[in-house]
């Protein structure tokens, strides 16, 4: 008796704190409610996405990088992509997890061609690019 | 601060609508408690408002154990030290120090949801508190409490001996506490009452999220939120109280393209590590015996695995790999309940970590050792001590060198020269890939909180660090002076002392800054670096140069100063060193021909009688009581060497080739 209210307790912890912990790298701006519940990904915040990757400077690729780790992004340095890559998303691809978190696929082309899913979040009322896991 | 662990999860969402038992008159709760209570009259002094734990027996006999008292977090109740785990935390200890101690539990299971200062929690442990203490001292026991406290039962205890908190009662004299050791305990705060809004938004699709929503509006909960002035008002304990502070650390980490970010650390999902260790051993504040601050790597899970992580997690009602512990373990876990027990085994020797000290016997644990099969290709063994039996050889590559095992005792990284640095999860016996160091690596030390492994290189810069649990390598100190072997790290975790092998010199590298400071001459060419348990000196342990020649000597380097004393000489080349807990004896393995074991007494300096060894030992590992040496010979064995006698015990089979060894410690 006592072990099956401790179940509702912990997956209620559980749930809302690992939740939670997707929805707080999302925190700042990020939106709530039915509305956003469900969000999808508009042409032109796929446009904003596959040029953002793709941009001549880290700064400008920055823009595109979910808040949580665009610092540790732009410190280091690095391009996302070597130059000379395009990014092509597959919006019929596009999975929302939650209001704020979605997956997508899509595909580079250029030096290294590979093809890639995205975890985006919703960060002010833009999908921005919090991981990605390449596809075999 | 846990889940619903109690039946009044049920009740609360039965009275959701008007969340009625937060309306409970006080009075009355207080009047029903104390009528069922047995005051037991007072004694002048310091044991004055002293008053039996709840549920516990006024005729308890102690003896002369010292008595632990067990307090539990918010909605909880003794059953997560009772009933919870395997084996429960109160048969742990019990167990692991059969007859010198005697576990109680402090039960408010019923007031749980209520802040800490309300009458039958602070307050009322606070007289708890002073009752064993009393009855402790009665029996000729020390008269003294070591407390072991899972979440907000860590505020319990601060607002026990806060007299501005325990009030209409006596705060507990701080000089009958022995020791506090806190599990997971939000000091600062928790975390998910600050997500606020989001919890809202979650819970509009989660059915059972009532539950919780109810428990944040709870007094408790809202007490604990970060910055609420519940919190503020709650004073730390005094210094004069040693404090042992436990956090769980979950990682979640991203990828870009390829290119890897730590993307936040969840502490243990409920508590932030900073709010865990915010009332811990810091410098001499609650330093004391068993007094430390400890983050136990409960695993990284990447984004990208946690929406899957989160629904296994749910449905096992456990921490899904990668994820090995949380909040709601920090109880039954074992790696929690060995931090427990040793901490608890320091404060009954009265013997601070950190300090020069007499330990406890404990059992002979596991011993890791590197060995070299034929085609050069590495294998670490583990060998059970206790059974002088060998386990399945772990592949590593080639050319392994040193092995280090984590504070956490959940992984041992082995050094390579061509591959790096390879990670082995000690519970499942498997190497992972090696994580390359450029320059190869040569030695390895970790850091006493388990966070880094600075590597020594082959033929690179210097030291490289490496954020635990293994990740790319940092960015590497140079430190000149060419290749590097020998490493150690204070146990502050402050100076790491490298030693060059081109020169007679040591670098102290200031961690921190991860600057190095100027070379201090030694004698010898460093092979061998060990520093006493107190942190206050580091022996050397040189050979002679590869150019330039030289003898053999030990050298001490006062940390403070970083200066070197007269060197003193060695018969043979140094392989090995290690310092016994009580800081009284250096153990120098040294070749001339034969091999030996040799003491050397400190702060003297005076060499010993060397201890005869066989043919083609090596290396060696002492054990934490400091009274077995485990050797390593090539020829594949691993013998004990009982000290300070100096006998050996029958050589256990441990593979071939045998040369490094890192022992992992019983539990």
């Amino acid at each position: 008796m006592r072990r099956s209210k401790l179940v509702v307790g912990a997956i209620s912890l559980l749930v809302l704190a690992g939740a939670g912990t997707g929805l707080a790298l999302s925190l700042h701006g990020s939106t709530s409610g039915p509305a956003a519940r469900l969000a999808g990904l508009t042409n032109q915040q796929q446009l904003r996405l596959q040029h953002g990757v793709t941009a001549s400077t880290v700064v400008a690729q920055a823009a595109v990088v979910a808040r949580e780790v665009r610092n540790q992004f732009v410190s280091r340095g690095q391009p996302l992509l070597p130059a000379g890559s395009r990014l092509s998303i597959i919006a019929k691809t596009f999975h929302a997890l939650s209001a704020q978190m979605a997956t997508v696929d899509a595909t580079v082309t250029g030096p290294q061609p590979s093809r890639w899913q995205l975890v985006l979040v919703r960060e002010a009322g833009e999908w921005l690019v919090l991981g990605t896991r390449q596809l075999s | 601060m846990a889940g619903a662990r109690d039946a009044a999860a049920v009740m609360i969402r039965n009275h959701a609508a008007s969340s009625a038992w937060l309306a409970i008159p006080v009075a009355m709760i207080t009047l029903a408690w104390t009528a069922t209570m047995s005051a037991v009259a007072s004694t002048a002094g310091h044991f004055s408002n002293s008053e039996p734990c709840p549920s516990v027996s006024a005729n308890l006999h102690l003896g002369t154990a010292t008595p632990v008292l067990l307090v539990h977090g918010f909605n909880e109740g003794p059953a997560v030290f009772t009933r919870e785990g395997s084996p429960t935390l109160d048969k742990a200890i019990s167990s692991a120090i059969p007859g010198a101690v005697k576990v109680v539990t402090f039960d408010y299971s019923k007031w749980s949801r209520l802040w800490v200062t309300f009458t039958l929690i602070g307050p009322q442990l606070a007289k708890c508190i002073t009752w064993l203490a009393h009855i402790s001292a009665l029996q000729n026991g020390p008269g003294k409490v070591i407390i072991v406290a899972h979440s907000m039962g860590g505020l319990a205890v601060r607002c026990a001996v806060d007299p501005g908190c325990a009030k209409g009662t006596q705060a507990v004299d701080p000089s009958l506490i022995a020791l506090v050791i806190t599990l997971g305990t939000p000091n600062t705060g928790s975390q998910p009452q600050s997500l606020g809004p989001v919890l809202d938004t979650v819970c509009a699709s989660l059915s059972w999220c009532n539950d919780w929503l109810i428990l944040r509006d709870s007094p408790a909960a809202q007490a604990m939120s970060p910055g609420s002035a519940d919190l503020a008002k709650l004073a730390f304990l005094p210094g004069i109280v040693p404090v042992d502070a436990l956090a769980g650390q979950i990682t979640v980490t991203t990828n870009l393209f390829g290119a890897k970010y730590v993307l936040k650390d969840l502490g243990d999902v409920i508590v932030p590590i900073s709010s865990a260790l915010a009332d811990a051993k810091q410098g001499a504040l609650h330093d004391g015996p068993g007094a430390n601050k400890i983050t136990v790597n409960c695993g990284t899970v990447s984004v990208t695995q946690l929406p899957g992580w989160i629904k296994a997690s749910a449905s096992k009602l456990a921490p899904a790999a990668p994820a090995t512990c949380w909040h709601l373990t920090e109880t039954t876990a074992r790696t929690w309940q060995a931090d427990i027990i040793a901490a608890i085994k320091d404060a009954l020797a009265g013997a601070p970590s950190g300090a020069c000290h007499t330990p406890a016997p404990a059992p002979p644990g596991t011993a890791y050792v590197v060995g070299h099969l034929s085609n050069g290709s590495g294998t670490v063994t583990p060998v059970d001590l206790a059974a002088g039996t060998a386990g399945t050889p772990i592949p590593v590559g080639s050319n392994a060198g040193p092995i280090a095992i984590a504070p956490d005792g959940k992984t041992a990284y082995v050094t390579s020269v061509f591959d790096g640095l390879t990670p082995i999860n000690l519970a499942t016996g498997t190497a992972s890939a090696p994580i390359p160091v450029a320059g190869g690596a040569l030695g390895i030390a970790i850091t006493p909180d388990g966070k880094t492994a600075y590597v020594t290189t082959y033929s690179g810069p210097g030291v490289t660090p490496v954020s635990l649990p293994a990740d790319s390598p940092g960015t590497p100190i140079a430190t000149k002076y060419g290749q590097f072997l020998a490493i150690a790290i204070t146990p502050d975790g402050k100076t790491a002392y490298v030693g060059s092998q081109y020169g007679h010199m040591v670098i102290p590298i200031n961690l921190a800054t991860a600057a190095p400071g100027p070379p201090i001459p030694v004698g010898g060419s460093p092979r061998a670096i060990a520093i006493t348990p107190d942190g206050k000196t580091a022996y050397v342990a040189g050979g002679p140069a590869d150019v330039g020649g030289g003898g053999s000597y030990l050298t001490a380097i006062t940390v403070a100063t970083n200066t070197a004393r007269k060197p003193i000489p060695l018969a043979g080349l140094p392989q090995a060193i290690a310092i016994t807990p009580d800081c009284k004896t250096a153990y120098v393995i040294l070749i001339s021909g034969t091999a030996t074991l040799t003491p050397v007494s400190l702060p003297a300096g005076t060499v010993g009688i060397p201890i005869p060894l066989t043919s083609g030992s090596y290396q060696m590992a002492l054990s934490p009581d400091g009274k077995t040496a485990y050797v390593t010979n090539y020829s594949g064995t691993v013998t004990p060497v009982s000290l300070p006698a100096g006998t050996l015990g029958t050589p256990i089979r441990a593979g071939r080739g045998s040369e490094a060894i890192a022992l992992a410690s019983a539990g």
